[in-house]
C-alpha cells in the first residue's frame, strides 16, 4: 500500500496530507525562525548573513546602497512567509500562493540549519553523530529538505503554467 | 522542536568562501547576475527558481544548475544594472547566493 502524497495538486491548490507530528515541527520552526530573524542581524549571524547576501562582493558602497533598496522588503517578505507558514500549518488545503510561500519559509529554515550546522554536500547523519542537539538539527534539516523536494516536485514546471 | 534546533549554537562561525570578481566600473560594459555554488541549495530547487523567475526552458535551468554545482558559479542573466539588481533580489527572496558585477 502506497503513502498518499504529502502534497497533491488539485484544480486551483494543493491538498496536504502530512502527519500531525509534521504540521507541528513546521509551526514551531515558523516561531523560531521569526526569532531569529527579529533577533539577530546578519552582523553577529552568519546564519542571517546568508539570508542576506551581499549583492556587491568586490564594492561595499554598492552593497549598502543596494541593501538600503533591498534588505527591508526582503526582511519583510520573509516575515510574512513565516506568518503563512505557521497560520496555515494545519492547513488541509493551500492556494498556490500559500504553497509557494511554504517552499521558501521552508528553504530559508534549511539555510539556517545548514549554516548553523555547517553542512557540505557530504553532510550525512555521521558527521553530526555524537552531539545530541547536533542530531537533532541534523534530523530536522534532513526532513525539511525532503518536504522541499516534494514541495518540488508537487509545482511541476514553473514554465507549463503561465 | 526540543531543544530548539536552530537556536543559536556555540559552533565557530562559518568560515565563508568569499565570491571574488572583478566589479571594476566600465560603463559601456553590460551587467552579470551572478548564482554561486552553496552546499543548501537543492539541485531541484534551483532549477525550479531558474525556470520560475527567468522562464527558462527545463534544459537551460537544469544545465545552468549544473554549472552551480560543479564549476562553482553561473551566470544566470545579463543586462542593465536596475535589471539586474531586480534579478539578484529575486534569487536572494529564494535564498540563492546570488552577485552581480559587471561582464568582463
Amino acid at each position: 500500500m502506497r503513502r498518499s502524497e504529502p502534497f497533491r495538486r488539485d484544480d486551483d491548490g494543493f491538498a496536504v496530507a502530512l502527519p500531525r507530528a509534521a504540521r507541528d515541527l513546521l509551526a514551531s520552526v515558523a516561531a523560531q525562525m521569526r526569532e531569529v530573524l527579529t533577533g539577530t542581524t546578519a552582523d553577529d549571524d552568519p546564519a542571517v548573513a546568508r539570508l542576506f547576501p551581499q549583492a556587491y562582493p568586490d564594492d561595499p558602497m554598492r552593497s549598502i546602497e543596494f541593501e538600503h533598496v533591498a534588505a527591508d522588503d526582503l526582511q519583510r517578505d520573509r516575515l510574512e512567509r513565516f506568518d503563512v507558514l505557521a497560520r496555515t500549518a494545519k492547513a488541509r488545503w493551500l492556494t498556490e500562493e500559500q504553497m509557494l510561500d511554504w517552499m521558501r519559509a521552508i528553504n530559508d529554515a534549511r539555510i539556517v540549519l545548514g549554516v548553523r550546522l555547517d553542512v557540505t554536500e557530504e553532510t550525512s547523519f555521521t558527521d553530526v553523530d555524537g552531539d545530541p542537539e547536533r542530531v537533532g538539527s541534523y534530523r530536522t534539516y534532513a526532513y525539511l529538505s525532503a518536504l522541499l523536494e516534494t514541495i518540488v516536485h508537487a509545482l511541476g514546471d514553473p514554465t507549463d503554467r503561465p | 522542536m526540543k531543544g530548539g534546533a536552530l537556536a543559536r549554537t556555540a559552533t565557530a562561525p562559518v568560515e565563508v568562501e568569499r565570491p571574488t570578481g572583478d566589479t571594476s566600473v566600465t560603463p559601456d560594459r553590460p551587467w552579470i547576475v551572478i548564482v554561486w555554488n552553496d552546499p543548501i541549495n537543492l539541485m531541484s530547487y534551483v532549477t525550479w527558481v531558474f525556470q520560475k523567475l527567468f522562464g527558462y526552458p527545463r534544459a537551460k535551468a537544469e544545465k545552468l544548475m549544473m554549472d552551480v554545482h560543479t564549476k562553482g558559479r553561473a551566470v544566470v542573466s545579463s543586462g542593465p544594472r536596475e535589471t539586474c539588481e531586480a534579478d539578484v533580489a529575486r534569487l536572494h527572496a529564494h535564498g540563492l547566493w546570488a552577485t552581480l558585477q559587471h561582464d568582463t
